[in-house]
């Protein structure tokens, strides 16, 4: 038997897009215990909602605390806020939200299913996966202005509509996308190594699933079908015919199949919301100042993102609460670590697609 | 609009251990998190869930009114992953939470208790 090693892995780790510490205890390699630590990049995110911005401004605030889902961070937002001061955005605008919520989810796992392939040692893929994903970040300046961080919600609806044009355009460049994407579906379904690599690696069960609220891409990949696209409305999905994607694998390899799905799908969703885009508005007047208080979920590429705000009738909110999805799932990762090989922590940590500067916002 | 259907269920704390482990099933309900509010020198936490079955349910068991050099429970024993939200209820608020340490998420000794507005 070999001594106890402690292995620490972050807060700067070159496999690690961003800070985390976790140290371990290792035997013989094998991970027998782990310590967290989640806020190197806490920015008082919180705290300057409610003291620095008024109500009309935070949205700018709340979409800068991450680059990837900026896009859910502004829907929380936005239809925490339509509610408080009871204004309903217009359908045609609700479709724009939509497409561009499930563009952000495209380009977000995209990135996450290719830092997986990098780290299994598919440097080709990586590339593969972030050059196809340009399509996307290139569709998302079109119709937003930013390739990131586009602020296109706006209190009461959406401040660009979609010509017929650019619809036309996000159709053919979509379509592209979806023969490329199913090829690299295909190699992560079929390639043995790539399987050997992933296959049985951070093994999570329907129960524990559960039993750790685990939440997004991750919940899924376990069959535990949870997705508040599905569980809370906010954005027309029923009417586009969304559908929970699973499977019951549960591992590292299930995560990224799952992913790879949701990407088809997403796609899916776009085209038919681009197909019966409604006539009309993209934004009506608001009157007022927020009062009250409301719960909002919803579903972040990485999954859940609760939302909770309160106001009290006067421009500065009195709290807002973001919980993201990697907070959910940060206590089922700790765990999962234990009794796995020091040498999977990269892969584990990559196919849970942590998010930090969301999680310690 | 969103229309979130939430049920509040008033508890203390000296029953809301209690309380959530009678209520709560993990195979029907889902733990979204632990919230605090500070409402002017008294600090509320809600602990919400929401429902795997029914479209827009969410619950919420609310303590209002509790001090600040108050002890919260831990209420980790019947929801394992709950730990994160105490550690943060604890940075955030500069509030003893049974069972949780400081700083996982503020590093900075300097900065205490951001959420409270008496800080």
């Amino acid at each position: 038997m070999g001594n106890k090693i402690v292995v620490p892995f972050g807060s700067q780790h070159i496999a690690l897009p961003e800070p985390v510490s976790f140290l371990f205890d290792t035997k013989n390699e094998i991970i027998t215990d782990v310590r967290v630590d989640v806020g190197y990049v806490h920015r008082g995110i919180e705290k300057a909602a409610i003291t620095k911005f008024e109500f009309t401004n935070v949205a700018y605030l709340l979409t800068r605390i991450c680059g990837f889902c900026s896009i859910t961070h502004a829907g929380g937002y936005h239809h925490g806020i339509e509610k408080l001061l009871d204004v309903e955005a217009p359908k045609r605008a609700e479709y724009i939200r939509l497409i561009i919520t499930e563009l952000d989810r495209i380009h977000s796992h995209m990135l996450a299913n290719a830092h997986v392939a990098e780290v299994a040692g598919y440097e080709n893929l990586f590339m593969q996966g972030v050059k196809d994903r340009e399509i996307v970040m290139d569709l998302l300046e079109n119709i937003t202005g930013n390739r990131i961080q586009y602020d296109i919600y706006t209190i009461g609806g959406v401040r660009r509509d979609i010509s017929k044009e650019t619809a036309e355009y996000i159709k053919k460049q979509l379509n592209k996308l979806k023969d490329k994407v199913l090829k690299v579906y295909d190699f992560y379904d079929t390639d043995y190594t790539f399987g050997l690599k992933t296959k049985g690696i951070s093994y999570i069960s329907y129960d524990d699933a559960k039993k750790y609220n685990v939440v997004g891409p991750i919940a899924r990949a376990s069959g535990l079908a949870t997705d508040a696209r599905a569980e809370f409305d906010y954005l027309p999905y029923d009417e586009l015919g969304f559908e929970v994607q699973t499977r019951t694998e549960g591992d590292v390899w299930a995560r990224n199949i799952v992913r790879q799905m949701e990407v088809v799908h997403s796609i899916d969703l776009i085209l038919r919301a681009i197909d019966n885009l409604p006539e009309g508005d993209i934004k009506v007047k608001y009157k007022g100042r927020p009062k009250g208080e409301t719960f909002v979920r919803v579903e972040a590429p990485r999954g859940e993102c609760f939302y909770y705000l309160k106001g009290n009738g006067t421009k500065v909110l009195e709290r807002v609460r973001v919980r993201v999805p990697t907070y959910s799932n940060i206590p089922i990762l700790k765990e999962l670590f234990v009794g796995e090989k020091y040498s999977d922590a990269q892969p584990i940590v990559l196919s849970f697609d942590p998010c930090m500067s969301c999680t310690a916002r | 609009m969103i229309n979130p259907n939430v049920e509040i269920f008033q508890s203390t704390l000296e029953t809301i251990v209690e309380d959530i482990k009678k209520w709560y099933d993990y195979k029907k309900y889902h733990y979204v998190t632990i919230n605090g509010v500070d409402e002017g020198g008294k600090l509320r936490i809600d602990y919400i869930f929401s429902d795997y079955n029914e479209k827009n349910k969410m619950y919420v068991f609310r303590i209002t009114d509790i001090d600040f050099d108050t002890l919260i429970p831990s209420i980790a024993s019947v929801i394992p992953s709950s730990w994160m939200a105490e550690w943060e209820l604890r940075d955030m608020f500069d509030i003893e939470v049974e069972n949780t340490q400081k700083g996982i998420f503020i590093k900075d000794p300097n900065i205490v208790a951001p959420l409270r507005k008496d800080k």
